[in-house]
């Protein structure tokens, strides 16, 4: 650690690197949780009041109670900060961290440099620059608080210029008295920004002003190399000429290695791939009972959970429980989450049912787990959450039945919401099953996570729950864990420096042995182990840092792009420093998180960009890059700033997320897409943003839907129509209509509708013509908006060679039974008979219900011999269609015809097939009991009259079909006055006006009615303005 | 069972559309129920997803067929049945 900021101030808070708070020199422990940490860095360098609210949106946003988690950090942060004095201050409004003069690094090296790097005294410059020691807040990223990230990146760029500022007047004040110093500033230049060719000319530079050709070249080369490898540039003029006056007199040979990796030799380290496990005796007793209590009862499944801060040796443990189980014939399922994926649903679920024989399940299992593994084929049609719950847990519960299984589960705390609600509802479900789920967690860091820390605490609670909460080894069992990786060197130095901490230990033990003497931190010596590896291997390691998560070698290959030869010496190299361990078939993972952590704060922020950008844009290439890890695709191109990528995939990430039921994290991966749409040009914009849109209206619909998504699918299609994009606009409409429907508001969902075909006819003719169709013949049926079912049919007949075969039978039903209403039952049979004969070969469901209609015409008509064919075939179709109520009515309507006919027909088996009828189809029913009634009127038997008619308008009013409530109305009247009873027959009048919409035909029924209101002297229609038949 | 009057329902025994059109003809099934007058109550899936037997609220039989036909989905049987069930 280089100069002191303030040598006199009893408090130091560091930001120019890891957030480091030291006092009097000493560092304190700072509180596990990242978001508290973060807090602590965004209120130091935000230096005045901030409101609860913005303190809450920038960490804490989604559910849960913001608020309540901002008071819980402060509450840590107020032992850290106010020790001599107080600088946290809190009211119930706003918060502040109240910093005096020197206490915060970053305002030491502005006050270093009062008028700028440039003109400031090469000593301000030698103490500004010794204060960075790497990126300002490093590590301190919080993968799922964007609006942090935001600010994060932000005040890190800003940092990193005020650096390369220094630098770069360090490196020019120094050049002529003090090369050797000014290339040491030129160098560390190149690491902070290693993309900007200045960098690599000042140290080209001056290494031919201190005649290092070789090295000079080397760095040449390195240059080359990262232009062909990110933009495909050559050197600029200046740099060729720089390369020229190194070789001018005496050639150098070309160098072996890009020169930007330090030239360490390889040693090999203690050797953490496979740790020895040392003392944990209690631990180790309560795994093997637990392994017996499963294997012995069988019925009964027990719960392990264990807890520790990092590096106590959770994961070690978690191994041990694998073992064991593995001699006890336990078939294990291991997987661990990952910080990088939060937003990936069942991640860790999928990487361990993976290991499961899944092909030995039953074709009902593989169909419930078919959502998480599309390659088990089609998933069950009607999966919901429970059921997929229900899926994995009878998987499990299946497998288990073969041999006890193991479910062992790592770094719970970065568990996604939906893997902790499955382990919670797993834990419950597999309670009487031969298994042992073991789950390790750091407890400081559960606090960020709010699912999974109420499983974790629902599980220790349960009944069959052993919990290990892992204390530092002591100092008898450090000294002998280091003794076993590195016998000769002071185990009290290592149990000294290493607290108790066994990976710690190992690393102390490890470096003490490779010759070192001190280091700033324990987190140094991460690095200290990293900088080891060198080459080849240095390059594996931040490609592989910045993936994230485990990976396999074909894929590291294809991402990194380096060569299979050359990627497994590579890993080996890796292997032996310890860093990386082998976690599956050709698959690995770093030794310890702490490493891929060290890693990837090694590299600057620049290439982390470029090395995300290029994962993005490697995994999106792969063939079968499918929905699956369309999530990494969105999450590794907003990391690498890649807006297009990151919003396009976010759509097939978050929509899978739906599938998955994975309903908060759908929401905000869409909403992470979107923050990106912005920065598209306008017309991508639309393309993109429609589809996110739609999947939050998916996401809304077992929730009732959201209202507030309208406005926003409103705007979209004002953008499409400014921006004349007709087919958006349609595709606006249509999600519109969905977010209505998920609403639950009707009204809207059709209007909606009706703008969708509206906008597509303009668009796409030829799409629009069926459903016009089919929305016409469906409101002709029904009754409603007649006007527009006619305009609808109307317009889809214009086009006949764009309707299918199903619109077009609708087409032709829908016209007829708008001629029926409109009293032309001539026109109406003839159109309808069309209808039939369409309907027979391509609608066969629809041809009953318009045979039907057919005999009701011919009774109506006079035509009652016409009606037995119909019926007939009706009794015949109906069977293979499964339409029961089609045999009832042919029966109905055949009894009716022939005692239309003059045949005697029994008044009880009539009444006996009607009242069939009327259990099962109103509609029908009410127009044929009219029929029967005004046969009845004729021959003056009123009171069945009436009776027939008082149910028919019963059960058209049941099923609100306006002309046959209309007709039966009509006829009680007629009713009513032939028996003398004007006032009952007024009344049904004014029921039947009630009925009637204005401007809307209903055929015979409104005949009728005008004909007996005449007679009793008032107006059948309530505007007077009958409507023409 | 119930000495009460029985509760009419309509129950509707079809075979599962293909997966890919579920969505759509679900929403459409249940518009066109919903302006029928008919609602949802409960479906029995067979455990390999091809079958069901739903149960619905409706006016009459003939509502919940024409809803069926309307959005495109051919059913096996419809018919109208009294529902009777242990008392809790």
């Amino acid at each position: 650690m280089g100069a002191t900021p303030a040598a006199t101030s009893s408090l130091e808070i560091l930001v120019l690197g890891e957030l480091i708070v030291r006092r009097d020199g000493r560092p304190l422990a700072l509180p596990p949780s990242r978001k508290t940490r973060a807090l602590l860095g965004y209120l130091a360098l935000a230096g005045r009041p901030q409101t609860r609210e913005r303190l809450c949106d920038l960490l804490w946003e989604g559910p849960g109670d913001p608020r309540a988690a901002l008071r819980w950090s402060l509450t840590k942060l107020r032992p850290l900060v106010d020790t001599d004095r107080r600088r946290l201050a809190a009211d119930r409004d706003s918060v502040a961290v109240e910093l005096g003069p020197g206490e915060l690094d970053l305002e030491v090296v502005r006050a270093l440099l009062p008028a700028g790097a440039a003109k400031a005294p090469i000593e301000a410059l030698r103490r500004a620059s010794s204060l960075f020691r790497g990126e300002l807040l490093e590590g301190l990223d919080v993968a799922d608080c964007f609006a942090f990230h935001e600010w994060c990146v932000g005040q890190r760029d800003g940092a990193r210029r005020l650096r390369l500022a220094v630098l770069d007047a360090l490196a020019a004040k120094l050049e002529g008295a003090e090369p050797e110093e000014a290339l040491a500033s030129a160098r560390a230049r190149v690491a902070v920004d290693p993309f900007a060719e200045a960098g690599h000319l000042a140290v080209v530079r001056l290494l031919a002003r201190l005649r290092r050709t070789r090295e000079g070249l080397e760095q040449y080369d390195a240059w080359r190399q990262i232009l062909a490898s990110s933009s495909g540039g050559r050197p600029s003029t200046e740099m060729e000429q720089a390369r020229l006056s190194l070789t001018a007199p005496r050639a150098a040979p070309p160098a072996p290695l890009a020169p930007s990796y330090p030239a360490t030799p390889e040693r090999p380290a203690a050797g953490t791939s496979a740790p020895p496990l040392v003392g944990r005796g209690r631990e180790r007793s309560a795994i093997a009972d637990a392994v017996a209590a499963v294997v012995r009862d069988r019925r009964r499944a027990v719960v392990l959970v264990v807890l520790g801060e990092p590096g106590i040796g959770k994961s070690r443990l978690l191994d041990e429980a694998e073992a064991a189980a593995a001699r006890a014939g336990f078939l294990a399922l291991r997987c661990r989450a990952f910080e990088a994926e939060t937003l990936r649903p069942y991640g860790p679920w999928i990487d361990a049912l993976r290991a499961a024989p899944l092909a030995a399940l039953s074709d009902v299992q593989q169909a419930e787990l078919a959502p998480l593994f599309p390659e088990l084929g089609p998933a069950h049609p009607s999966t919901d959450q429970a059921r997929l719950f229900d899926g994995v847990v009878r998987a499990i519960g299946s497998l288990a039945g073969a041999a006890p299984v193991l479910v062992a589960i790592d770094d719970v705390q970065w568990l996604d919401d939906a893997s902790a609600a499955l382990l919670h509802y797993a834990s419950r479900a597999l309670e009487n099953a031969p298994v042992l789920l073991a789950c390790a967690a750091r407890p400081g860091e559960l606090a960020d996570n709010p699912a999974a820390l109420r499983t974790v605490r629902a599980l220790g609670r349960g009944d069959g729950a052993v919990r290990l909460e892992l204390e530092n080894l002591r100092e008898d069992e450090i000294a002998e864990l280091a003794g076993r990786v590195a016998p000769s060197v002071d185990p009290s130095r290592v149990y000294a420096e290493s607290e108790g901490n066994p990976l710690f230990a190992l690393l102390v033990a490890g470096a003490l042995r490779g010759g070192a003497e001190a280091w700033a931190s324990l987190d140094a010596l991460f690095a200290d182990r990293l900088a080891a590896v060198s080459g080849p291997a240095r390059e594996v390691l931040a490609w592989a840092a910045a993936l994230g998560r485990g990976f396999r070698a074909d894929l590291l290959a294809h991402v990194s792009g380096v060569g299979p030869a050359e990627l497994l010496a590579a890993l080996a190299s890796l292997e032996r420093h310890g860093v990386v361990r082998p976690s599956g078939e050709a698959a690995w993972d770093f030794a310890h998180d702490l490493f891929r952590k060290a890693a990837y704060g090694a590299i600057s922020e620049p290439r982390r960009k470029l090395l995300h950008r290029a994962i993005a844009r490697a995994l999106s290439a792969l063939p079968d890059a499918g929905e699956a890890l369309a999530g990494e695709v969105a999450r590794h191109a907003a990391l690498g700033d890649d807006a297009d990528l990151a919003a396009h995939s976010a759509i097939a990430a978050s929509a899978r997320a739906v599938r998955l039921f994975a309903i908060a994290e759908a929401k905000e991966i869409v909403e992470r897409g979107l923050r990106f749409v912005d920065r598209l040009p306008a017309a991508r914009r639309i393309q993109v943003a429609l589809p996110l849109l739609r999947v939050l209206v998916d996401a809304s619909r077992p929730l009732g839907g959201d209202p507030e998504l309208l406005p926003r699918i409103r705007a979209l299609i004002e953008e499409a129509r400014q921006q004349a994009m007709p087919a958006e606009i349609a595709v606006g409409y249509s999600i519109l209509s969905h977010a209505h429907f998920a609403n639950r508001d009707l009204a809207h969902t059709a209007e909606a509708a009706d703008d969708t075909m509206e906008a597509l006819r303009g668009v796409a003719p030829a799409a629009a013509a069926s459903p016009m169709a089919e929305t016409g013949g469906c409101l002709a049926l029904l009754e409603r908006d007649l006007a527009r079912a006619r305009m609808l049919l109307d317009e889809a007949r214009r086009c006949p060679a764009d309707l299918t075969r199903r619109a077009a039978v609708y087409v032709e039903a829908g016209t007829g039974i708008l001629h029926d209403l409109e009293g032309a039952p001539e026109k109406a049979l003839v159109t309808l008979e069309r209808a039939a004969r369409l309907a027979r070969e391509h609608a066969p469901w629809e041809e009953c219900p318009l045979l039907a209609r057919l005999a009701f015409l011919d009774l109506e008509l006079g035509r009652p011999e016409r009606v037995a064919p119909r019926a007939e075939r009706m009794r015949e179709v109906a069977p293979h269609l499964g339409d029961d109520g089609a045999i009832l009515l042919a029966d109905a309507l055949g009894l009716v015809a022939r005692r239309t006919a003059g045949a005697p027909v029994p008044e009880r088996d009539l009444d006996a097939a009607l009242s069939r009828v009327e259990a099962d189809a109103k509609a029908h029913f009410a127009r044929l009991a009219c029929f029967v009634a005004e046969q009845d009127l004729g021959a003056g038997r009123y009171g069945p009259a009436r009776s027939r008619l008082e149910r028919a308008c019963a059960a058209a009013e049941r099923v609100r079909r306006p002309s046959a409530a209309v007709l039966a109305r009509a006829l009680l009247a007629t009713c009513e006055l032939s028996c003398g009873d004007r006032d009952g027959a007024r009344s049904h009048v004014e029921a039947a006006r009630r009925e009637i919409e204005p401007g809307v035909s209903l055929g015979r029924g409104l005949a009728i009615l005008e004909a007996v209101a005449a007679r009793i002297g008032v107006h059948a229609t309530s505007d007077a303005q009958p409507h023409p038949a | 069972m119930s000495a009460r009057k029985p509760v009419q329902v309509v129950l509707v025994e079809y075979a599962m559309p293909p997966e890919a059109e579920v969505e759509e003809i679900t929403r459409r099934l249940d518009r066109c129920l919903e302006l029928r007058g008919a609602r949802w109550m409960r479906s029995y899936i067979t455990p390999d997803g091809r079958r069901s037997l739903c149960e619905f609220e409706a006016p009459d039989g003939e509502s919940v067929r024409e809803a069926f036909r309307t959005a495109g989905l051919p059913f096996d049987r419809a018919w109208i049945a009294d529902m009777y069930h242990r008392e809790p």
